[in-house]
């Protein structure tokens, strides 16, 4: 039952990620929205640093 | 506090609950990774799907008949004492059954998520909420670890202990999802 849960957390997020980048992509362009989505991804998946939030 | 025995859902009634529990997560999901200033639009869709999900899931628990597997959880601190008594195997042979620390966590998870959302959402009107909603941001790591902790543990003491022979008779005990 969880693996069950987890795959369907893992294909809902897979399927709203899709239409939150789209939904952003309609008001920036496909391609900044990347950039930034990559960049996150990059800083989140980051090792030992943590940027999340920082205003600086 | 006492609980009104739930009927095991019906197939559509599992399909509905396995849906919300996907749409939530996956959407807490996204939510908490696009946390940042430049995915705003991201966070903010993810945000949205998590508050309506959380909507529909509120309506219906709430216009769901009596008995249904739909109904909201309701936790009970007698159903846990008797459970633990079970499980400690006090009372009795016949098993532990389904464990009701799964409506305790499922409440617990349901006002974790809502507050989330809604200091997100009133956080874009008052500022003042911002700091709420990053605080409880940044425990969703620890509070989604132990929700699946705690959820491995108890489907672990499930298997290991069979349900308990009263229980046997369909339309007497909820099976799936407490959410």
């Amino acid at each position: 039952m969880l693996t069950k849960l987890t795959l369907h957390t893992l294909l809902a997020a897979l399927v709203l990620g899709a239409a939150a980048f789209a939904w952003q992509a309609r008001d920036d362009g496909p391609g900044p929205a990347l950039a930034s989505f990559a960049e996150v991804l990059g800083r989140t998946a980051g090792a030992g640093e943590d940027n999340r939030g920082d205003d600086r | 506090m006492t609980t009104m025995p739930r009927c095991r859902p019906s197939p559509g009634e599992t399909a509905f609950l396995l849906l919300f529990h996907a749409t939530l997560s996956g959407a807490f999901f996204v939510a908490w990774l696009t946390g940042d200033e430049d995915t705003y639009g991201m966070h903010l869709f993810a945000g949205y799907a998590m508050l309506i999900a959380l909507c529909v899931r509120l309506a219906t628990g709430l216009l769901a008949p009596a008995g249904s597997a739909l109904r909201l959880p309701q936790p009970s601190l007698t159903a846990v004492r008797a459970w633990l008594r079970r499980v400690l195997g006090t009372a009795g042979p016949g098993g532990a059954g389904r464990s009701p620390l799964y409506a305790w966590m499922a409440v617990a998870m349901l006002g974790f998520a809502a507050a989330v959302a809604a200091s997100g959402w009133l956080g874009d009107r008052l500022s003042s909420l911002e700091e709420l909603h990053a605080a409880l941001a940044g425990l969703t790591p620890a509070v989604i670890a132990a929700h699946v902790a705690i959820a491995a543990s108890l489907q672990w003491l499930g298997r290991r202990s069979p349900r308990p022979a009263v229980l046997e008779p369909r339309g007497t005990l909820a099976r799936a999802p407490s959410a």
